[in-house]
């Protein structure tokens, strides 16, 4: 039989005045009512505490003694995890993943504006070289053309040595203290003129 | 009450004034009484145990910050309240996510205090009664039927209105009979 829920309300003390003094004039010449009283009461009879004849007595008398041992240890340097840092973490974790997605989007573009770049530098380069090798002199016609060349040179060499003032050169006034010329031999001198001429300096 | 809130009162005077004899007395006048709530509020040994070291841990460490307003009673029960039911979330977190290591179920339902078999027996029974109740149905029976407190200690404990502890108290009492009603 279901018990009456006034009982449990009777029990949980939450009647109003009026109902309380209603229900207990009906319970006092209710035996029905007594009867689940009781049968509820003794059913919470039932959540009493454990008798401690029942129980193993040394858990509770090493229980201080392992946390004073816990107490005298040193605190480990443990990484403590508030849930008030949750919300701050989610929108670094967050902005974190954005800013090196976007990168990566940049990066992206940037390579190919990279490549985009090196493709028409290597087309102008060619188109340089291209220019150069057709109106080279050494490259004309995939051969040198050695008579070009020694005109060119000579005509260098002649510019050059008219421009030249010996008397400078022999008489350098870097090398004032020490007078080359003179403490060089005149078959040394004449050597080295010799060699001079040969080698078209002059 | 009296009596044992002026005995606790002086008790915390003495420990914080560096008498570490004090400490244990308190630890050894609560431990009981914690590890008993918490068994009944988490329905296992090991996490009882857990839970009640870390109450006397905090104990331990927390004494100075207590303000002579409330009793030590109060205070302790809603240190190990809280844990209890911080423990339970986890545990459904974990449950929820699969994490939860069948060996360590296992060892938490064979681990026990109980020298008794048909003790633990009939203890469990009941206390699988408990674990169907919602968690705040819960704990306002347990601290009403085992410890004894009016609603409004109960208040001061969980920090939830008399008028709310009324009615999950009368939503505990009614679950409780039909489960027992259906098992007779």
């Amino acid at each position: 039989m279901k018990t009456d829920e006034r009982i449990l309300k009777y029990v949980s003390g939450i009647m109003s005045e009026n109902e309380l003094e209603k229900f207990e004039t009906e319970l006092a010449g209710s035996s029905e009512l007594q009867n689940q009283l009781n049968k509820v009461k003794t059913n919470l009879n039932l959540f009493t505490n454990v008798k401690s004849e029942d129980l193993d007595d040394r858990y509770f008398a090493a229980l201080v003694p392992k946390v004073r041992q816990k107490l005298e240890q040193p605190r480990k340097n443990k990484l403590l995890f508030h849930s008030k840092y949750a919300v701050p973490l989610l929108f670094s974790i967050l902005a974190v993943f954005f800013i090196t997605k976007t990168n990566k989007m940049d990066n992206q573009i940037n390579f190919d504006n990279l490549f985009a770049d090196i493709d028409s530098v290597v087309i102008d380069d060619d188109y340089v070289i291209d220019e150069i090798t057709a109106n080279s002199i050494l490259y004309k016609d995939n051969n040198i053309d050695n008579t070009e060349i020694d005109e060119l040179y000579n005509n260098e060499i002649n510019n050059i040595a008219s421009e030249i003032d010996f008397e400078v050169v022999f008489n350098n006034p870097v090398s004032g203290d020490y007078d080359l010329i003179e403490n060089i031999p005149q078959e040394d001198f004449n050597e080295i003129y010799q060699e001079v001429l040969n080698k078209k300096f002059f | 009450m009296y009596m044992t809130e002026n005995t606790d009162f002086q008790l915390i005077k003495e420990f914080l004034a560096g008498d570490e004899i004090a400490y244990n007395k308190l630890a050894v006048k609560y431990r009981q009484k914690i590890y008993w709530h918490a068994r009944r509020m988490v329905n296992n040994h090991l996490d009882a145990d857990e839970i009640t070291q870390e109450v006397l841990i905090v104990l331990y460490n927390k004494l100075n910050t207590f303000k002579f307003n409330s009793s030590l009673y109060t205070w302790i029960f809603r240190i190990t309240n809280t844990r209890s039911i911080n423990l339970l979330r986890k545990r459904n977190l974990r449950s929820f996510l699969s994490l939860e290591d069948n060996d360590a179920i296992k060892l938490r339902d064979e681990a026990d205090i109980f020298t008794n078999y048909e003790s633990k027996e009939e203890f469990e029974k009941l206390n699988d009664v408990l674990v169907k109740l919602p968690v705040k149905q819960r704990e306002v029976f347990v601290l009403r039927q085992f410890e004894e407190m009016s609603y409004e200690e109960i208040a001061n404990v969980t920090g939830k209105s008399v008028g709310g502890l009324k009615a999950n108290y009368f939503h505990a009492l009614k679950k409780i009979t039909e489960l027992m009603e259906n098992e007779d």
